[in-house]
Order: structure tokens, then C-alpha cells, then sequence
């Protein structure tokens, strides 16, 4: 079905507010409701209105359709933070399935928008992480001794990022995973951090090419975790 | 606009120079340039966030003498933990003439982003390029003029530890707030729209320029709000601004400025630095994989131990050199000409108590200090400082991090647990380092039960080392009442789990002037902390005995002995312990050396006098830190539960006829 832009900027509004616990005040006007009802996307009124299972299945996909057009301004483009909502408010209508799963790929499937809110997976990120041939990673994934580049940050807290930032690992930053248990160590710069597992999980990495090949005495068990 | 509130808080000509203050990352040399410039001593180690306590002190400058203040270190101008909160804190209230931002060299381009936001805050920064020479090793090349250039301040460079650069640094100090080139910077219109509109509710302070506060508040600092006393009306003000920020920028303002910030001092730092590319591993490289992998790393961990701890502390200190002092030079020489000299001189018989036989101040107090705990603590401050300096620590605290995630902790809580078996008291003092405060309170109450100081673990481990299967349940028990009361606090106590994160500096050689230093400070802050308590406990005991009040609380303690199933000599060490720790375990090592315990009991006792009451003086540092309230339950829960363990013990191995 062919939405018009109104009725998905207001599918994307009333799915951030139902899924994503929003505030109540940023629901669609009551007529964009009416709208979308009209359209077998939504049943009930006010305070109780709630997708029909059509309409949360469009909804997910529009939000990340326009999650992906944002990660696709903010790490390809390399947008202006300030404009990239509105290069992204364009893209995302633009983006058919067919393109919207090769856009996926390039970015490396992400999980989520540079504002670190979830973008929901599409069949082909499912797909690679069964085949575990992700581009971008989270630094958790990495084994010991592969390189990469910092892509993205995967949190909106600010105590978090303060905390990566004064490590130095902000987007573009280069690292080296040195080893994966009990801790993650990994070197950026000059320095050498541990981190604990949580805070491996933040860091997306976009991983150096192929990964370096295993060692034959790691088989015995002298690699952990990763 | 070049510097609209550069030109305010700028010093203007130099004999004005009346205050330093050195701020920057933790472990970057802040302590060691200190004392580079003031010729004083603070503690320096190779872990981060050791310096808790700010110390001042003074560098003489011509004619004038010039206030230099030392900061815990802090990462950004916006603070996460407590001892950030207080390096700020000092920041926004010291007026000084002089901000050094202390940085490690080699990571210029992490650490900048600070230096642009103390020049941002209208600060008289002069940026110091610390640890220059192992830089230099790596290959790393910094222009330093075209820095200053850029930033408009003096830019220096240092290798603290060796003293190189000190003097140029100290004779460019003058030259701090003055000619700023940096312009401000843009944060883009959605940030600079709400700082239009927030900066006129900032009350105009001397501190920071109002930009500056602006922009921290933006990012959401409560501590800040609290001490520039916003009213209720402004503080919704500040939240709606930052509000208005995320939905126009699609970001919050705490997201926003760091970045911006960080590519500033990323754009920066690309025109002034090259480095080559990593070098090759060098043995160093490879012990400190080994030290960090699991499979390595533990044997290592117990090497460490047994070495450091059990043979160095335990087997050297508490042994060997307890056994020259105690046996031969008071036993043989002091006590005798001192009880011999008191009997024949002083007529009256409390006077003689007063000073000699059995409690007297040289007899007891100064005799156990001197020959029982010096030793002990001496030889432990000795290990823990090269173990400190090697840069061991960090690595320990990755390898535990799991562990301690289990009991509420992560693995940054090594130092203040380490350092425990060193000094409680000292330790419950470092646990200002640790993030939140229930990992704070976590730790304290850990510090309080289950981990012995080494004065007390000295003696412990002495008295068992003939009784290895006393020491083996004594140390079962511990570890397993360490474990249990951190795994059932942690789940008592509300609040997240905690984030590990920690730099792990290079392995470097201990150098050995650095840790007699270093230990000779820790044992004078030691002394001067307990020698007068341990006379002070001299006189007390000598006060209860001839009030009659001593034997009232030793026959009341000797019942609870019975409980327990300890004679009722043991009452005494007990009691001993109200005052200090260590002090009660001396006193039980006495009762062992006269053959008063079995087997069972000296496991019961060294259980139950381990768990036992906090000495006085972390009992106060618990409640400095904690508040009263909290202290008190700590103490109260400590003492009914290590009397609880104890009896215990005491029923298991009676009911299962174990006879150790």
C-alpha cells in the first residue's frame, strides 16, 4: 500500500508514543487519526487508540526506513547534525524495499539512529546476523586483534558518552581489540582501556575488511568470550 | 568574536600570581608535577584517581610565595563522580591566576577537549604537555608553537617525574591569561539559540564566564544548578531551553557540545601532531597480556600475593623483623630496663601502671606500635607501592571485574580493596573514587566486615602459620562472608548496576627513590593517625583498670566469649580492638604465644576479630564520608553479625568433632 507522506509522518509519530513511551502530548491531531483509521492502520479513539496489526507493520517499517535515512545522512553523507532531519525526512519516502535493504547493508545493519533510538530489523539484518557478516559491529563482537573504526555510539545517556568520549572513542576514532575476556581491552590512540561487556556493546565498530585468522592453539580454549 | 568574556577573569600582570591550580585527566602526572613545583610530597601512583584529598602547597616565586592547589583528576568540566564534582568545584571557587591543564602527551588529542573548554570558561590556562619523554620514545612529535598559536595560551612541556621542564614551565607561569586568540566556538544554531536566551539567568560569578556556566547547565548539570542557586523558576527554564534544543536539533545539548567539542580538539590536534605508527611488542607488551588473561593472569595474581603479601608482609615483617623488635629489643632490653627503672624510681604504684608493666603506655601502647605494627605495615606500604607504580592494579582491576559486578561492585573498587589490607581506614577514604553511591556504600561496608588490615592480617597469618588447618578455615570463612554480604548488599541496595571502564597505563619499571617516598609518606600519615591512639588506648585501659571499669567490661566481654567458646582472656584483645583493629589481633597474639588456645579456638577467634568492629578511626572515616546514621548500621550490623559468625564456627566444628 502507497501512504502518503501526512499519513507516515503520523504513523511515525503515534509509533514512537506507543512503542517508545513518548509522551502523550506529541500524539497525531485527532483528524490524522481519523485519517489513519480510514485506512484500517488504527482502531479506537483519544487515550485508548492503538494500531491494527496492518497498521504497527506499516509503522515499523516507515520508522526505519526513516531511522535508516538518518544513519545514512549522519555516517555516509556525514549531514550536519542540524540538517540531517530534514535530508532525512525526504529520503525516507523515498526509499523503496529494494533500495531500503541495500541502503541496510551498507550501513552495516545498524541498530540504531544516530540519536540512538532502535531501528527496527528488516529480513536482511536478520539474515546477517545468522551469518554473523556484519560490517558495523559493536566493539563486543570483535575478536582480539582486529582493527576498526569508531561508526557510531549506541546510547543517548550523556554519563555514557562522557565516559567514551574522555576515552577517546567518539565516531571516527580508530581502536584495536587486544582481548575479549573477562574484560574487553582494546587500545585507541596512544591508550590502552578495559571495558566490561555494557559498555563493549555501546561502541559500534566498523570492522577493518576480514577479520585476522584465528591462531591454531586458540582452539584449546586460550581464547574466552567475544 | 574573539574572547567576549576572555578579557573579564584574566589576571593582569604578574605580580598578581598568587594561586595555581593544576587540573586535568586522572593519571596524567598531576601529582608529580606538584611536587615538582612545590618541593612538597602527595602520594603519586600509577592509577588513576589516587589523589582524593586536594593538597596544597606552596612554590616560591621571587619575592612572592605562590598557592598551588592539586586536584583529583577529572575528565571533563562536566563531573560524573565525586572527585570530579570536587576538582570543579575548586575550579569555580579558587580565583586562580594560573589553571595548568596537565595532560599526558602522547594523548593530546583525547585530553584537548578539556583545555578548549577551561579557555571557553574565560580560565588563565597555561596547557602542560606532561610525560614528554615517553612521547618522545613513541615517536610522537608536537608543535608545540603553532599549538599555542592556536590556543592562544602558553603552551609547556614536562616529564614530571624526571623534573625536566619544570623550571621553563614555572618561569612562563606569568604569561597565563594573557592573549587569547581562540575564537569562540560555534555550536550551531539550535545551541546557540538557547544560550541567547539561557546565559542572562546565570548569576554573574567570578569563577567561569556565564558562557561557559551556560553551557554546562545546558548539558543538564544539577550540581551546578544547586550551586549557583537557581530559583525553582529558572531551573524549568533551563530544563524547557534544553528541551527546545532536542527538538529542533533532534539531539540533546548533552550530545551536541561535547561533539562539537571534540572536533574542534580533534582539528586542532591534527595540525600539531604526528605520531608514528604503532611500534613493535616489546617484552613489557607481552608480561602485560599475561598479567590480563584469565588463564596467565591468576597465577600471576597468586604469585603477586604470595610473594607481596604472604611471604614479604606476612613471612618478613610480621615474622622475622616482629621477632627482633618484640623478642629481642623490648622483650629482652626495653621492658625490663623500663619496668626495672619504673619500680625503682616512682613510688607510686598507678604511676608505675601509667607508664610500664603490663598496659603502661612504653610497654604496651609504644611496644605494640613500634614493634608489632610497623614492621608490619612498613613491609606492606612497601609492596603495595611497587605493586602501585608497576601499574599492576588496573590490570588486577579488569581481571576482577566480573567477581566484583557480583557483589554489587566493578572492577575499579580493586584499589580501595587492595589498599584495605594495607589500612581500612585510608581505604574507606578512597572509596570517594567510585561512581555511585551505593558502590560506595557497598565498599564501606565490606571495608568495615570482611577485609582485615595488614597489621591485623600480619599477625594473623603469623599466629596461623603453625596451624595451617585453622588458617585454611579462617580464610574459607572470610572469603566466603566477603562474597556472601556483597552479593546479598548488593541486592538489598537499590540503583544500576555499574559501568567498568578504566585506562590501563603502561607497565613501567617501580623506581625504587619513588617508593621509599611514597611509602615513607603513607607510614607518616599512618603514624600520625594511630600512635596517639594507641597511647591514648594505653591510658584509657590504665584509667578502666584502676576505675575498676576495665575488669567490669572484660568480665562482661569474657561472657560473650563464653558464647563463642573463647577463654575469657580473650575478652581483653577484644576490647583492645574497640581501639584499634590491629591492636586486638596483637593482643590475641599474645594470648596464642602463651598456649591459651586450642585449634578451634584461635580459628573462632581470628574469625570473629576479623569480621569485628571497625577501629576507631575508620569508624570516624565512615562517618565523615557515609553520614552517622549509616556508619552507625554499619558498625551495629558488623558487630552483632562477626560475634554471630563466630558462634557459629564455634558450633560447626564442635558438631562435626573437628579438631584443628
Amino acid at each position: 500500500m502507497k501512504l502518503d507522506e501526512r499519513a507516515e509522518e503520523a504513523l511515525e509519530t503515534l509509533w514512537e508514543t506507543l512503542e517508545e513511551g513518548k509522551p502523550r502530548s506529541t500524539m497525531p491531531s485527532g483528524e490524522d487519526l481519523q485519517a489513519l483509521a480510514d485506512l484500517g492502520l488504527v482502531t479506537g479513539q483519544g487515550d485508548s487508540v492503538g494500531f491494527t496489526d496492518r497498521g504497527r507493520e506499516e509503522a515499523r517499517q516507515v520508522i526505519r526506513r526513516h531511522r535508516l535515512a538518518e544513519r545514512l545522512m549522519n555516517d555516509v553523507v556525514d549531514t550536519a547534525r542540524a540538517d540531517m532531519e530534514a535530508a532525512a525526512c525526504q529520503m525516507e519516502h523515498a526509499l523503496r524495499p529494494g533500495v531500503e535493504e541495500r541502503v541496510c547493508e551498507l550501513l552495516g545493519h545498524p541498530e540504531t539512529c544516530p540519536h540512538g533510538r532502535p531501528i527496527p530489523p528488516g529480513p536482511c539484518c536478520e539474515k546477517a546476523w545468522a551469518e554473523g557478516e556484519r560490517y558495523v559491529a559493536p566493539l563486543a563482537h570483535l575478536r582480539p586483534g582486529e582493527e576498526g573504526t569508531v561508526a557510531y555510539l549506541r546510547t543517548q545517556d550523556s554519563k555514557k558518552l562522557q565516559k567514551l568520549m574522555a576515552m577517546g572513542v567518539r565516531p571516527g576514532s580508530r581502536l584495536q581489540v587486544e582481548q575479549a575476556y573477562p574484560a574487553y581491552v582494546f587500545t585507541v590512540g596512544f591508550s590502552r582501556f578495559a571495558v566490561d561487556a555494557d559498555m563493549a556493546g555501546l561502541i559500534m565498530v566498523r570492522r577493518d575488511g576480514e577479520p585476522p585468522p584465528r591462531r591454531r592453539r586458540r582452539r584449546w580454549g586460550f581464547r574466552f568470550g567475544g | 568574536m574573539p574572547g567576549r568574556c576572555h578579557s573579564s577573569a584574566a589576571p593582569q600582570a604578574d605580580p598578581s600570581l598568587r594561586k595555581i591550580v593544576l587540573v586535568g585527566n586522572p593519571n596524567v602526572g598531576k601529582s608529580a608535577l606538584f611536587n615538582r613545583i612545590t618541593g612538597t610530597y602527595v602520594v603519586v601512583s600509577n592509577y588513576p584517581g589516587t589523589t582524593v584529598e586536594v593538597s596544597r602547597g606552596r612554590l616560591r616565586l621571587g619575592s612572592t610565595d605562590v598557592e598551588v592547589e592539586d586536584t583529583p583528576g577529572m575528565y571533563s568540566l562536566l563531573p560524573i563522580t565525586e572527585e570530579e564534582r570536587v576538582a570543579r568545584d575548586i575550579l569555580l571557587e579558587s580565583h586562580a591566576d594560573a589553571v595548568l591543564h596537565v595532560v599526558d602527551a602522547k594523548n593530546l588529542k583525547r585530553m584537548l577537549p578539556m583545555t578548549l573548554q577551561l579557555i571557553e570558561a574565560g580560565l588563565p590556562v597555561v596547557l602542560v604537555l606532561n610525560m614528554i619523554d615517553e612521547a618522545e620514545r613513541l615517536g610522537v612529535r608536537i608543535d608545540t608553537d603553532r599549538l599555542a598559536r592556536s590556543l592562544g595560551v602558553p603552551v609547556a612541556t614536562t616529564a614530571a617525574l624526571t623534573g625536566r621542564g619544570v623550571k621553563e614551565l614555572i618561569a612562563r607561569l606569568g604569561e597565563a591569561g594573557r592573549g587569547r586568540t581562540l575564537p569562540e566556538i560555534y555550536y550551531g544554531p539550535e545551541v546557540e539559540a538557547a544560550l541567547a536566551r539561557v546565559e542572562p539567568l546565570v548569576p554573574a560569578r567570578a569563577g567561569l564566564c556565564p558562557r561557559a556556566l551556560a553551557l554546562l547547565l545546558l548539558q543538564g548539570d544539577e550540581r551546578l544548578e544547586e550551586t549557583l542557586g537557581l530559583s525553582a523558576a529558572d531551573v524549568e527554564r533551563m530544563a524547557e531551553a534544553r528541551r527546545e534544543v532536542e527538538r529542533r536539533a533532534g539531539a540533546p545539548a548533552s550530545l551536541l557540545i561535547p561533539e562539537r567539542l571534540h572536533d574542534e580538539a580533534a582539528r586542532l590536534a591534527d595540525e600539531v601532531f604526528r605520531a608514528p605508527e604503532a611500534g613493535r611488542v616489546t617484552w613489557v607488551e607481552r608480561l602485560s597480556k599475561w598479567m590480563m588473561h584469565p588463564v596467565t593472569g591468576l597465577p600471576i595474581l597468586a604469585v603477586v600475593l604470595y610473594y607481596g603479601l604472604y611471604k614479604f608482609v606476612g613471612g618478613f615483617g610480621a615474622g622475622t623483623v616482629v621477632d627482633f623488635l618484640e623478642g629481642h629489643v623490648f622483650e629482652t632490653y626495653v621492658n625490663p630496663w623500663v619496668n626495672d627503672a619504673v619500680t625503682r624510681w616512682i613510688p607510686w604504684r598507678w604511676l608505675q601502671d601509667l607508664i610500664a608493666l603490663d598496659y603502661g603506655v612504653i610497654t604496651l601502647g609504644l611496644r605494640y606500635a613500634v614493634a608489632i605494627i610497623l614492621p608490619i605495615v612498613g613491609t606492606f606500604f612497601i609492596a603495595f607501592s611497587i605493586i602501585e607504580d608497576s601499574g599492576y592494579l588496573p590490570r588486577l582491576a579488569m581481571l576482577v571485574d566480573r567477581l566484583f559486578k557480583a557483589i554489587g561492585l566493578n572492577g575499579r573498587a580493586v584499589i580501595p580493596m587492595t589498599l584495605g589490607f594495607g589500612c581500612d581506614t585510608m581505604a574507606t577514604m578512597v572509596t570517594r573514587t567510585l561512581e555511585t553511591t551505593r558502590e560506595r556504600i557497598i565498599a564501606t561496608v565490606l571495608l568495615a566486615l570482611a577485609i582485615p588490615c595488614s597489621a591485623q592480617l600480619g599477625v594473623i597469618l603469623g599466629m596461623m602459620s603453625a596451624e595451617p588447618r585453622a588458617m585454611a578455615v579462617w580464610a574459607g570463612f572470610v572469603i566466603g562472608v566477603f562474597l556472601l554480604i556483597g552479593w546479598l548488599t548488593a541486592r538489598i541496595l537499590p540503583g544500576e548496576p555499574p559501568m567498568f571502564y578504566m585506562e590501563i597505563p603502561p607497565l613501567r619499571l617501580p623506581r625504587p627513590g619513588a617508593v621509599a617516598v611514597k611509602t615513607l609518606t603513607r607510614m607518616q600519615w599512618y603514624f600520625a593517625e594511630i600512635l596517639p591512639l594507641f597511647l591514648l588506648a594505653s591510658v584509657l585501659i590504665w584509667l578502666g583498670k584502676i576505675t575498676g571499669l576495665f575488669d567490669a567490661a572484660v568480665s562482661g566481654l569474657g561472657v560473650v566469649m563464653g558464647w563463642i567458646g573463647l577463654p575469657k582472656e580473650a575478652a581483653v584483645a577484644f576490647l583492645f580492638g574497640f581501639f584499634r583493629r590491629d591492636y586486638g589481633a596483637a593482643g590475641l597474639y599474645d594470648l596464642q604465644s602463651r598456649g591459651l588456645l586450642t585449634g578451634n579456638q584461635l580459628a573462632v577467634a581470628a574469625i570473629t576479630l576479623t569480621l569485628f568492629v571497625p577501629c576507631i578511626a575508620q569508624f570516624l572515616v565512615m562517618q565523615k564520608e557515609r553520614g552517622t546514621k549509616t556508619a552507625l548500621a554499619i558498625a551495629g550490623f558488623v558487630f552483632t553479625f562477626a560475634f554471630g559468625v563466630g558462634a557459629l564456627v564455634n558450633v560447626v566444628l564442635t558438631a562435626l568433632g573437628v579438631k584443628l
